[in-house]
């Protein structure tokens, strides 16, 4: 399970020369993701997604507010031991192009600090589940789109993270490669694994998520199931309840 | 600690691999050494050689006489003579270049005459005219045009060789000894440099410049390749998701970019090495070199010295330009920024061309200007030990500096995130410093250099002006004083990086015995390396230690015995031996602890006895688990050595060196050791 608890963060922008602003790109996000459980974070572009899966997986320091993770034994402490839990992928998290798919999984698999046996075992497993043993020993540089991203994903596989973070993992990937994706996202759910992951695509939220989290300029606009969502605000499916939610926060902020 | 280092070498195999198969980087590491270099001496070797082999040149020299004192078909002649050279062996004869010489009815215009030298028509236009009883020769010719003043050199040497002539007949008519009466001083030099000397000062010239350029461009591609270039393409933040700290990718990487450097200094000092070779065979078999005779083996020894600073200078360069590199967002920026950093570095480079730069102890601290005039100073012979140990030292200090900065920018998520123009503080703020930890790889790393830099720049002078006092100040305030003000600042527990733990009263007598068998093995070494190796004791040093026995001898002691055996146990078995003894096998520890006890004492004799000093004192360290029986086993060889200094005869000393007293040295030391460690067992019960 991971938890968010009043996360802020705060940048500062040159607004004119040398003049600068702070501003809050998370401004006070609390959400929590169970086990087994698909968490789909929606929200325009700027909203202040990529900060907070940044913050949660480790990679950023929040300026307030904090991360609670707890995995396998209990509670975990350090953001060294953090990272140990969780496998996150975004645009941002490219691969080694002069390495190819399994020397890119060893590397990984032996800095976790697994064992070779342990590492090769994995790889092979992870190869045959996302399907990847044509182009598995060329090198990245040389791979299609879908083949690198899928790829990215068995790179966040290879420690058996019990926390997934993606970052929009099916942005333009053709539909065969999506929905590979997709499976692989729900079978992770069956084994009681924790995903949380930002998307564009509605239909693809809808179909997957077991709760959905809205944000807007960095706070949470709502935070439920698509299904009561869409009751709530009386639409026929997600892109309206988005349209709807974000388009009345948007109209306020202009008469205001 | 063994984890750690296993990911860590993970790390530098990945950053390795991903260098070794980027083309552009092998590129930069084999081609310039292998290829570029040598082509370059190649080639200015092949253009001088067509230069000097112009044997076509014809100088035209024209006359206009009007004196009567001198025969213009006598300078035509000598002219004419000098341009033929007869080998003194087998009386062959070659000409060198031709003359062709006219006489003019008429006198010839200074513009003319510029305008026939312009048109090649012409060198040198002399006129020739009686002033009295002398004869006046004006030469007219262009200083800009190459051939007119080579033909201008001709004539002076002709009319000089005349002038000789003239002055040589008129002496004999007057009836004096001509030889004695034209050279009264005879002058002959003898050049006392031995061959491989001179050829050593025209190595010492380019070779240290070659290879640090070389290293610098070697060194370039992968420190930008790996931190502007890795963020480029966008795998750092995937990089960054590893749970390892900043501090392990960022000495992964810049030991990877050293490596390159170091791999590319090595081939440039083989295939520089095939290129004199080759020069040096051809000009002997031209006959050039007859009765130079170059023995390049006394080169090995110099190369083999040079090898350490090779490897220190790569890292400095690779960490130097990582702090740059890793702010640039592209490949691109990041060049850029480098350009600057380039050219100072290779400014300083360039100080082993000029000879009046001297290496001492303010130059060796300059980063790459020390190197570069060390190499120079090694190839010449007059490497000094005392240098080198500054030079490495203050040139690891700046490398780990800029490791520390890189890996706090590495742990910054502005580097990542932003624009990485926010301020990275380079040390710890005090308040988020843990109160009580024990000293580390990393601390040991940064005071000891820091420690030996100081000591070797001020406590020399120090030394140098208090004489005897100046020893436990320079001591004290430097080897003692600065350490703990930093461990004071960063929370240490004191008593812990110090091993000042309570030790039974027999465990000190364990360390006296210690300390007595020690230095007879220590006296023994020091003979036996004498006998074998020829290595002498640097005289200036037994001066400066006579002059300290001249003194009181409790004075002496004090001062020469007591000092360095509380302030260099301190540091050394204090310090250094704390910092490696949980991480690294006790083996090496001990190990790496006396190798650097041997290089603090700049002498290579004293390396190897001092070095085996530091290895038993060590020892006692690690079996006593406290630092007292050691400093009282330094104190007692530093006491034996003052007393035998001032009261021991010839007769004495020689004694001591039979082998017998090795053997009971080295009982001694097993049955203290065997005494410490025994009571140290004891007294954890």
């Amino acid at each position: 399970m991971i938890r968010a608890k009043n996360l802020v963060k705060t940048f500062t922008k040159t607004v004119q020369k040398n003049k600068k602003v702070e501003f809050n790109a998370v401004d006070g996000i609390s959400f929590e993701a169970e086990k087994g459980e698909i968490v789909g974070l929606l929200g325009p572009n700027g909203a202040g997604k990529t900060t907070l899966l940044r913050m949660l997986a480790g990679l950023m320091t929040p300026t307030g507010g904090e991360v609670s993770v707890t995995a396998g034994s209990g509670e975990i402490t350090g953001n060294e031991e953090l990272k140990r839990h969780i496998g996150y992928m975004s645009a941002n998290t490219k691969l080694y192009g002069r390495f190819s798919a399994r020397e890119i999984l060893k590397f990984y698999g032996q800095v976790y600090g697994m064992e070779d046996a342990d590492i090769d075992r994995r790889t092979d497993e992870i190869i045959k589940v996302l399907n990847m043993g044509k182009f598995a020993d060329n090198r990245i540089d040389r791979l299609s789109t879908g083949q690198v991203q899928r790829t990215s994903i068995s790179r966040c596989l290879i420690h058996d993270p019990e926390i997934y973070i993606f970052d929009e993992p099916t942005l333009g990937l053709d539909i065969l490669s999506s929905s590979a994706i997709i499976d692989f996202m729900l079978a992770e759910k069956e084994k009681g694994k924790t995903v949380i992951y930002s998307t564009h695509y509605m239909e693809e939220a809808e179909y997957l998520c077991d709760r959905i989290v809205m944000i807007h300029e960095g706070k949470v606009v709502c935070n439920d199931s698509p299904d009561n969502l869409k009751k709530e605000t009386g639409s026929q499916n997600l892109r309206e309840v988005f349209r709807k939610l974000i388009e009345n926060k948007m109209e306020s902020a202009a008469n205001e | 600690m063994n984890n750690k280092l296993k990911i860590f070498k993970t790390l530098f195999l990945k950053e390795l691999r991903d260098v070794l198969r980027d083309k552009k980087a092998i590129m930069m590491m084999v081609l310039v050494p292998v290829v570029v270099y040598p082509l370059i001496v190649l080639g200015s070797l092949m253009v001088t050689n067509i230069l000097a082999d112009d044997k076509d040149t014809t100088y035209d020299i024209t006359v206009y006489n009007e004196s009567t004192g001198l025969d213009a078909r006598n300078l035509e002649n000598i002219l004419k003579e000098n341009a033929v050279e007869t080998n003194e062996e087998d009386g062959s004869k070659e000409q060198l270049y031709n003359v062709v010489f006219n006489v003019s009815d008429t006198k010839i215009s200074e513009d003319q005459c510029k305008d026939m030298i312009g048109d090649k028509n012409l060198d040198v236009y002399l006129e020739i005219a009686d002033n009295g009883e002398k004869v006046e020769v004006k030469a007219f010719y262009m200083e800009s045009v190459n051939e007119s003043s080579e033909a201008m050199d001709k004539v002076r040497r002709a009319v000089d060789d005349i002038s000789d002539g003239i002055v040589e007949e008129n002496v004999e008519k007057a009836g004096l000894d001509t030889d004695s009466f034209l050279n009264p001083i005879s002058f002959e030099k003898k050049g006392l440099s031995s061959s491989e000397q001179i050829a050593g000062q025209i190595l010492g010239m380019i070779l240290p410049m070659m290879i640090v350029l070389s290293i610098l461009i070697s060194v370039m591609h992968p420190s930008i390749d790996l931190t502007a270039g890795e963020k480029e393409r966008g795998t750092l933040e995937t990089l960054l998701m590893l749970p390892v700290s900043g501090k392990y990718i960022v000495m992964a990487k810049t030991l990877t970019a050293a490596l390159c450097g170091v791999v590319t200094a090595i081939l440039n000092i083989l295939s520089m090495s095939v290129v004199f070779g080759v020069m040096f065979e051809q000009l002997k078999a031209s006959g050039m070199m007859d009765g130079v005779n170059i023995d390049f083996s006394s080169f090995i020894s110099a190369m083999l010295l040079t090898f350490p600073v090779i490897i220190v200078t790569a890292l400095f360069m690779s960490a130097i330009f990582m702090c740059f590199t890793c702010f640039a967002k592209s490949y691109k920026e990041a060049n850029s920024y480098m350009s600057p950093v380039m050219m100072v570095l290779m400014f300083l480079a360039y100080g082993s061309m000029i000879p009046t730069v001297e290496l001492n102890q303010y130059v060796a601290v300059v980063p790459v200007l020390n190197v570069s005039i060390l190499l120079r100073d090694a190839l010449n012979f007059k490497l000094d030990y005392a240098i080198l140990l500054l030079v490495l030292c203050s040139m690891v200090l700046y490398s780990v500096l800029a490791i520390l900065f890189l890996s706090k920018a590495y742990n910054s998520e502005n580097l990542l995130f932003g624009d990485g123009k926010n301020a990275i503080s380079l040390f710890e703020k005090r308040s988020n410093i843990k109160k009580g930890m024990s000293v580390t790889i990393g601390d040991a790393c940064f005071i000891y250099p820091f420690v030996i830099l100081v000591y070797l720049l001020f406590g020399t002078l120090i030394q140098a002006k208090y004489e005897l006092v100046g020893l436990p100040i320079s001591q004290f305030l430097i080897l003692v004083g600065i350490p703990l003000a930093f461990f004071v600042y960063a929370k240490k527990d004191i008593k812990k990086v110090y091993s000042f733990n309570k030790c039974k009263p027999l465990s000190l007598v364990g360390g006296v015995i210690t300390g007595i068998g020690a230095f007879f093995v220590a006296a023994i070494l020091g003979d036996i390396i004498m006998k074998v190796t020829g290595i002498t004791v640097n005289e200036g040093l037994s001066d400066t230690l006579t002059g300290f026995f001249s003194h009181n001898v409790i004075a002496a002691v004090l001062c020469v015995a007591l000092t360095p055996a509380i302030a260099e146990e301190m540091l050394f078995r204090g310090i250094v031996f704390s910092a490696l003894k949980d991480k690294v096998k006790p083996v090496c520890s001990v190990l790496i602890v006396s190798v650097l006890f041997g290089l603090f004492h700049m002498d290579l004799l004293k390396f190897f006895t001092t070095g085996a000093l530091g290895a038993i004192l060590c020892l006692t360290v690690y079996f006593g688990g406290s630092i007292f029986p050691s400093m009282l086993a330094h104190f007692m060889v530093n006491s034996i050595s003052v007393i035998m200094a001032k009261y021991a005869t010839e007769q004495m000393i020689n004694t001591l060196n039979e082998p017998i007293f090795g053997i009971i040295g080295f009982g001694l030391v097993v049955i203290g050791l065997f005494i410490v460690k025994n009571s140290n067992k004891k007294s954890s019960f």
